[in-house]
């Protein structure tokens, strides 16, 4: 059976319509597969609506990056499409993503100060404004200017303006704040250029006319080409307001920067070089320059993961802050549980590739779709023992073993009688997708099998050539999944009704501890000596060592324990997660 | 007392580094020595009159009452026969370097910008090719070259001696050196990608990120490059000289006219030579003292930079 990606990359053409509609951005079937054949992203697949904060997780090398590189139009997208307020933009330039990216080494530019870096984007790009007939509106603002304030103010702050050195502002600015008008109108007033003040009302006059004169042949122009122009001089097209592309004015960036600076405390730091500052000031002139492009999406990848831990903390709230105050849609990529956990509204779980798991904060913690996830979310990690099951009842040591409640049997038959449906259809019509399926699971449970390594980037030298020599290879890669899919299906259909091996999971806050008191009876209870003890503050993290397994379990620190003391541990049954030691899955929600 | 004698006495390991500065110290005083005496005779013998050339050869300076100027006179008087040719090769090849190391500057930016930041096929094998390229000697290279030069002049009428067209001939093949290509390489390699990365998604077009990122950062390797371009252009003899050979005098650069005091029957203008040659190394003295600082800066970030 001949597989290749190109077949797989036509089956992609059509996308859910459903799907695109009833979200901001649609990210479908996206993947990602490197020149010399490695595959970074599988199937992944997210619709985020507005304003929504949604957080990508994984241990390194996972593809969380890869994937917002492609997303913001870093890095080719090899199948799949992206898709935000219903338009592809698979083939967008980065800049027309109407995103912006906040980069881990925040990616600063050395050589400019803070407000050149925040103004950056807005100096090189154009933006939409209503195209204005400027002719009209200025000249009336200053004929408007010297009907209504008095004459011996202008003349002051002509004079003032003529002193180029003792201005702090340059001339523009100094007329827009002391006669309060506007930047153009601020230029027709510096093109009067007075040089005889004593004759000031004669050289008004003549500038008075020469305005005048200049709207009535504009108005005649306007006239004569049939262009409407509504009382705020803007022009009128059909009905509607005219939208040209243009440079911002120098003033208008300074607002802008200034306005950002206001928001991220920068005011002090603007004159600065990136060297002079420390790292959370970097990190947050990174921000500022997203939020001067004031767009509707922001990408973060990993962007506290350079400062040290208390920075970060604050960090991570103040990201929280500004995405409540701005409103954008973020996604936020990191390798840290608790950024995940503190800062999203959804939560991705990635894997080698694979999304392992969407869901809140909540969802992710108390009902982890598998074992990896499980193991992933929470800190301290959750505590995994071996057991075995047969026909309910849990056995794993002479202490902890329990019997199952019938609902359990008939979940637990369900899981497995689902399982090996699937296994079989996939196994029926054995294509990429399946061999992906096959994939997917090994992630999950890979370090507990091991069984076979998937193709990864140390082959890149040698792949060439060995595909010469090997020109099946693809197929070589098909019979290995095939194989272990096979295999997998053996197991399942044997422990439908046999006895096989589960895992345990228990959170480390769900392991009950009490002292040892020799007077008491402890009825099947485990009695250990703790091999660490941790004082965290309000938590205190306790150690133990139990059947070879590393235990940790959380409680209060009033509880008096230390390392040369014996514990007692009571685990309650209820809180325990019962995972499927073949495909890695959670048997009961 | 007891720290006193400490400190007098030397450990073994410290004895040891000892005398190996010692050793190092000598051993580079003496090669600095020598590489410095030709330069500092030659001074010396610029110096003095023509009689005390020939009297006293063996010593630096002149003896007592034979101190002159009078061979650097003639840089300025434009008198005498021979030299009065000198502030023209002094143009020629103050115009011919600097053209050079502006052409260079322009073609291995770009060129670094594009292997550094641009995706394309065969990127990797043309840079390789590119390197091999710096094995080929120079004279190996120069034939083919010098036939191209010969017969287009021939093929128009008046180019040979067009003076433009010499010095084109002149600056070009200077322009295109791989070493200077790959320091400026190494040193975009070491701009981190998230930097253009940013700029882009900020919406600059590469153009807009070669000035306004790119080559502000670059300003150090610029200036060693610059260095190394002008260096290499000012000395060039071998290209110049078969170039320039049964041309008018007044097309050449200062190394190929010094040349024509090294034969054996110029010996009565030794001293006029030697001064020619200190004033053909004032250009480099300046130009070495305007980058230094800035070229060892330029050394260390071509390797290593975050």
């Amino acid at each position: 059976m001949e597989i290749n990606f190109n077949e797989q990359l036509n089956e992609y053409n059509e996308f859910d319509e459903k799907r695109i509609k009833n979200s901001f951005v649609s990210i479908q079937d996206l993947e990602k597969i490197y020149p010399n054949g490695v595959k970074a992203v599988y199937d992944f697949n997210l619709d985020i609506k507005h304003n929504e904060f949604i957080v990508i997780v994984g241990p390194s090398g996972c593809g969380k990056t890869t994937t917002l590189r492609m997303i913001a139009g870093l890095e080719d997208i090899s199948s799949g499409g992206v898709f935000v307020d219903e338009e592809l933009i698979n083939y967008k330039p980065s800049k027309d993503r109407k995103m912006a990216m906040v980069f881990q080494s925040y990616a600063l530019y050395p050589q400019m100060n803070v407000f050149d870096n925040i103004a950056f984007p807005l100096k090189i790009n154009k933006f939409p404004k209503v195209k204005i007939d400027e002719i009209l509106k200025y000249n009336n603002e200053i004929l408007e200017l010297f009907k209504n304030s008095e004459i011996s103010k202008i003349i002051q702050v002509l004079q003032e303006i003529q002193n180029k050195k003792a201005l702090k502002l340059s001339q523009n600015e100094h007329l827009m704040m002391r006669l309060k008008i506007s930047e153009g109108a601020s230029n027709v007033l510096l093109e009067m250029n007075i040089k005889d003040f004593n004759n000031f009302n004669n050289e008004v006059e003549a500038f008075k006319n020469k305005l005048s004169n200049e709207i009535l042949n504009e108005k005649k122009y306007l006239e004569n080409n049939n262009l409407k122009v509504n009382e705020q001089y803007e022009f009128i097209e059909n009905g509607e307001k005219v939208i040209v592309y243009d440079k911002l004015t120098k003033n208008e960036i300074k607002q802008k920067v200034f306005e950002a600076a206001k928001i991220l405390d920068l005011g002090p730091y603007l004159d600065r070089l990136p060297k002079e500052l420390s790292g959370g000031q970097m990190q947050r002139v990174a921000l500022g320059r997203a939020i001067v492009k004031n767009v509707p999406i922001f990408l973060m990848d990993e962007p506290l993961s350079n400062l040290d831990a208390k920075l970060r903390l604050s960090m991570r709230s103040e990201i929280v802050k500004l995405h409540n105050k701005i409103k954008a849609t973020t996604i936020y990529v990191t390798h840290d549980q608790t950024e995940a956990m503190t800062m999203a509204d959804r939560i991705v779980v990635m894997s080698k590739g694979f999304i392992q798991q969407i869901g809140s904060p909540e969802e992710v913690y108390n009902h982890p779709k598998n074992l990896f996830v499980a193991k992933f979310i929470g800190s301290p990690s959750i505590n995994v023992i071996e057991a075995e099951y047969d026909n309910g009842n849990i056995f794993a040591t002479n202490e902890i073993n329990f019997k199952l409640n019938e609902k359990f049997i008939s979940e637990h038959n369900e899981f497995y009688d689902n399982k090996i449906k699937i296994f079989e259809e996939k196994l029926e019509n054995f294509n990429t997708e399946s061999i992906e399926f096959i994939r997917k699971i090994l992630s999950c449970v890979i370090n507990e099998t091991n069984v076979m390594n998937f193709p990864t980037k140390k082959h890149k030298h040698f792949k060439r050539i060995r595909n010469l020599i090997n020109r099946n290879k693809s197929v070589e890669v098909g019979i290995e999944e095939k194989i272990e899919a096979n295999r997998l299906l053996e197991s399942l259909k044997d422990a439908r009704n046999n006895a096989h091996k589960v895992y345990l999971g228990i959170r480390p806050e769900n392991v009950k501890v009490e002292k040892f008191n020799q007077n008491k009876e402890y009825n099947n209870a485990i009695i250990v000596k703790p091999t660490v003890c941790e004082l965290l503050g309000a938590d205190y993290l306790i150690h133990f060592d139990y059947e070879g397994n590393d235990f940790v379990l959380k409680t209060d620190p009033k509880c008096d324990i230390k390392t040369s003391d014996l514990i007692v541990i009571n685990f309650s049954y209820e809180d325990m997660l019962i995972f499927d030691s073949i495909t890695g899955d959670i048997i009961y929600e | 007392m007891k720290s006193n004698t400490k400190h007098t006495k030397l450990s073994k390991s410290e004895k040891q580094r000892l005398k190996e500065k010692t050793i190092s110290f000598i051993l580079l005083l003496i090669i600095c020595i020598i590489w410095v005496f030709p330069f500092l005779y030659m001074f010396g013998m610029s110096l003095k009159t023509d009689v005390d050339i020939g009297t006293n050869p063996t010593s630096i300076f002149p003896s007592a009452g034979n101190w002159t100027l009078e061979h650097y006179l003639g840089f300025i008087s434009m008198k005498g026969d021979r030299i009065d040719d000198l502030p023209i090769w002094m143009i020629n090849s103050i115009v011919v370097t600097f053209l050079s190391v502006l052409f260079t500057l322009i073609v291995d930016t770009l060129a670094s910008y594009a292997f550094v930041f641009f995706k394309f096929k065969g990127k990797n094998t043309i840079f390789a090719i590119l390197l091999l390229s710096m094995t080929i000697p120079t004279a190996i290279s120069m034939t083919p070259m010098f036939t191209m030069y010969a017969s287009v002049g021939q093929a128009i009428e008046g180019l040979a001696n067009n003076r433009a067209y010499v010095m084109m001939w002149l600056i070009l093949p200077g322009v295109a050196n791989v070493f200077n290509l790959y320091l400026m390489k190494n040193f975009f390699d070491s701009i981190p990608k998230d930097i253009v990365e940013s700029a882009r998604s900020d919406g600059a077009s590469d153009f807009k990120i070669f000035y306004k990122i790119v080559l502000p950062l670059a300003k150090s390797t610029l200036m060693l490059v610059s260095l190394f371009a002008f260096v290499s252009s000012w000395n060039d003899l071998l290209w110049p000289q078969l170039i320039l050979s049964g041309k008018d005098s007044t097309f050449q650069t200062i190394t190929v006219a010094l040349t024509g005091y090294a034969s054996g029957d110029s010996w009565e203008y030794k001293g006029i030579a030697m001064a020619t040659s200190v004033f053909a190394l004032i250009p480099i003295l300046i130009v070495f003292i305007i980058t230094q600082n800035k070229m060892i800066d330029g050394l260390a970030t071509t390797g290593v930079k975050r």
